[in-house]
């Protein structure tokens, strides 16, 4: 089953877009909850974010380089069930 | 025999602990989902304290509780259910859903909803003390608070008048090394809490926190000195939260270094080793342990998503307590 | 029956409730020293030797003996918790407002906090720490009730309602109200004594009380000022003007059912405050009245913006009193 995965709400003043600093998993790679998928950057603070599913990660939808709203879907994950 | 060596008490010890840090990493990749409201404070790490305290405690002692109060909670016997409820607002939760993540309890369990300013439960806990010393009731109060607490004026003010009325309290000093961001050496010249306990003339210790015996082993003796009218007592127990402040931090301020002295020390795997090197349980015990807790997380975590909702007919009870009749 | 001071009707009220109700107890300081004041003006004098465990002489600790009051309540203790003057609640106010108030509300229900508060008010020459008139303070808190008795009767029968009642209650007295005497007793001190009957009477929380009756405007006013109110009233009826005056005794909830229908017989309503104009109690009671009843004809009278001055001319400048009522009320007529 596929999982959109949105960008967590991380940031620690609302509504700022988060910077994706660099993606971790690569596409193809198996994730387990947890794991870090990326790393983001919110209020000049760098942190990981953490994968929810066990599964293979399909896609990344957003680059490294970009900054995504809260709730913008960044990737796809193909959930083990 | 000592009851500390009984198995099935060391292993509930284990699993309590386990219950607790499962909790809190379930409700934090809840949050991390976007599926939960509001904020959390948590306290993955600081199992020990929790459980080592709370074990010692019998049915007529209650606690008192911080912002962080989900691992006192579990500890005190709430049940995920009324706690994940809580958490998702519904009117199923310990406080009907009008509390939140910072006001987690349950008064029939011992367990005082919590009070989110910063040593606002002192004086609390010291009244309810004295309460149950004028009803020569038995009962004794743990009072639970951070490091960040004492430099309140509520901390002296409240500990100065329970040693003064030598109020049956035991203060819970949980020091993670954190006042939120702000490490302990930039807030206070003390090189330990518990030292200060002899300024107001009562008595204090220093425990290792992150160890769940030596933790329930310290509140024990306490709580004989308090039932025996001696005063309260303050015991100081060094622990490290694994996770930030809140659920927005990220939790820079603590040096790698330090997080991974503090991880190898980490309380469940420690007392885990333990009890495997002594034959009480092996690895897939361990393993089993925690899938079952897990297990019992996810389904409670359904039913809290289908629990109800408050409406309108809610906002505006609670507020004041029904005339009692004369 | 007999005649009593505020101060000797609230000592009475108090024994009488701790006599019938063993989790009632008193906490504060300098309340229970043998040979000591009674509190600073008197009220609790001689109660240490009635109840020796249950009058609890507190260090100087605002912040944690109102805490302490609030745990023990919780517990299904009855505390009546006090402070010197009215002023020092503000070192209280964190367990006041952010525990007492609303501790029942975020735990859904399951605590309670029968807990009394008592406070001196009103300026008396001690200077500007010593004199503030604390009801907007607290009037403005979801989940306090808020009363303030104008003579003894009131004082004794809300004492006991509030000390019965479930939920934290703030009783506000005016130091000129007291009738201290002796060593304690306060210059320009008014009579607010009262007859006080032998049988076992409450006054309820939530009522105003009309203490003269008139058709031509409402003076509306609590504490001292319902006393300068009712001399202005009679001042007022020698040149005709009847006016009604209305004691609002509760301050939180108000008692707008009374207040509502003196506005209607009158239609012209002036509300007496000790206190700075802005954001005071009268500035609630106005807005209230004329959402109910728009087209009302309404003037506040109430002390300065400025912190109570010490020296006489200026303390008593900022005090509103019968002359400035009555001048308020004909500037009102001539609209």
């Amino acid at each position: 089953m596929e999982v959109m995965i949105k960008m967590p709400d991380l940031s620690t003043t609302d509504g700022s877009d988060i910077l994706i600093v660099k993606w971790v998993a690569g596409v193809g790679d198996l994730v387990e909850r947890g794991q870090v998928l990326l790393e983001v950057e919110t209020d000049k603070a760098v942190q990981e974010v953490e994968c929810i599913f066990k599964g293979t990660l399909t896609a990344q939808l957003a680059p490294a380089g970009a900054a995504v709203p809260v709730g913008a879907v960044i990737a796809s994950i193909e959930v083990e069930r | 025999m000592s009851k500390d060596n009984n198995p099935e008490f060391l292993l509930n010890l284990l699993e309590r602990m386990i219950e607790i840090r499962e909790f809190e990493e379930g409700v934090r990749f809840l949050f991390l989902e976007g599926a939960m409201p509001g904020t959390i404070h948590q306290c993955q790490g600081q199992e020990a304290t929790a459980v080592g305290v709370c074990s010692a405690l019998g049915k007529e002692d209650y606690i008192t509780s911080t912002f962080r109060g989900h691992g006192h909670a579990l500890a005190k016997g709430l049940s995920m259910q009324e706690m994940l409820d809580e958490l998702f607002g519904a009117t199923t939760g310990c406080c009907k859903g009008k509390g939140g993540s910072m006001h987690i309890g349950n008064i029939d369990k011992g367990m005082v909803p919590g009070v989110a300013i910063v040593g606002g439960g002192i004086p609390l806990a010291a009244g309810m003390a004295l309460s149950l010393k004028l009803n020569k009731n038995p009962g004794v109060i743990a009072c639970f608070f951070g490091d960040g607490a004492v430099a309140e004026g509520a901390f002296h003010e409240a500990v100065n008048m329970a040693s003064l009325w030598n109020l049956p309290v035991i203060f819970v000093c949980e020091n993670n090394l954190y006042g939120a961001s702000t490490r302990i050496d930039l807030v206070m010249k003390n090189t330990t809490i518990s030292e200060r306990a002899a300024s107001y003339g009562f008595g204090g210790e220093t425990v290792d926190g992150n160890n769940v015996l030596a933790v329930h082993e310290a509140t024990k003796q306490a709580l004989t000195r308090c039932r025996s009218g001696q005063g309260p007592y303050l015991l100081e127990l060094l622990t490290y939260r694994r996770v930030g402040h809140s659920r927005r931090d990220p939790g820079h301020y603590q040096p790698k270094s330090e997080r991974q002295d503090w991880f190898s020390r980490d309380p469940i795997n420690y007392f885990a080793s333990r009890l495997i090197a002594d034959g009480l349980i092996d690895a897939q015990g361990v393993k089993e342990l925690k899938d079952t807790v897990i297990a019992r997380f996810e389904a409670a975590v359904k039913q809290a998503k289908r629990a109800p909702m408050p409406t309108l007919a809610d906002l505006e009870t609670d507020v004041f307590a029904a005339k009692e009749p004369a | 029956m007999k005649r009593q001071s505020i101060a000797e009707a609230l000592r009475d009220g108090i024994v009488e409730e701790m006599q019938r109700d063993p989790r009632v107890f008193c906490i504060g300081e300098d309340i229970g020293v043998p040979g000591g004041w009674g509190g600073a003006f008197t009220v609790t004098l001689g109660l240490h030797e009635k109840f020796p465990d249950r009058t609890i002489n507190t260090p100087i600790a605002e912040l944690g003996f109102f805490g302490i009051a609030v745990g023990a309540a919780i517990m299904g203790s009855r505390p009546i918790a006090d402070v010197q003057y009215g002023d020092f609640l503000f070192l209280a106010s964190d367990q006041i407002i952010n525990n007492a108030a609303k501790l029942r509300y975020m735990s859904g229900g399951q605590l309670s906090v029968p807990l009394v508060m008592r406070a001196p008010v009103g300026a008396t020459g001690r200077g500007s720490q010593h004199a503030q008139n604390m009801e907007r303070f607290f009037t403005c808190v979801p989940g306090l009730k808020v009363v303030a008795p104008s003579n003894a009767y009131d004082a004794k029968g809300l004492l006991k309602a509030a000390v019965r009642d479930d939920n934290p209650v703030m009783i506000f007295e005016h130091k000129l109200l007291y009738g201290s005497k002796g060593a304690r007793a306060e210059p320009g001190a008014v009579d607010a004594t009262s007859d006080i009957p032998e049988y076992d009477f409450t006054v309820p929380l939530d009522k105003a009380a009309v203490i003269r009756e008139g058709g031509d405007v409402t003076l509306i006013a609590w504490l001292l000022m319902a006393h300068f109110s009712h001399a202005a009233a009679v001042d007022l009826a020698r040149s005709s003007i009847a006016a009604e005056v209305v004691d609002v005794r509760s301050l939180s909830p108000l008692d707008w059912n009374t207040l509502l229908a003196s506005a209607r017989k009158t239609g012209r309503v002036v509300i007496v405050e000790e206190g700075p104009k802005s954001g005071g109690v009268g500035a609630e009671i106005a807005a209230g009245l004329s959402e109910r009843l728009p087209g009302l004809a309404i003037a506040r009278v109430a002390s300065p913006d400025i912190p109570v001055p010490f020296s006489p001319t200026l303390e008593h400048a900022y005090r509103p009193d019968a002359a400035r009522i009555t001048d308020a009320v004909r500037r009102l007529l001539a609209h």
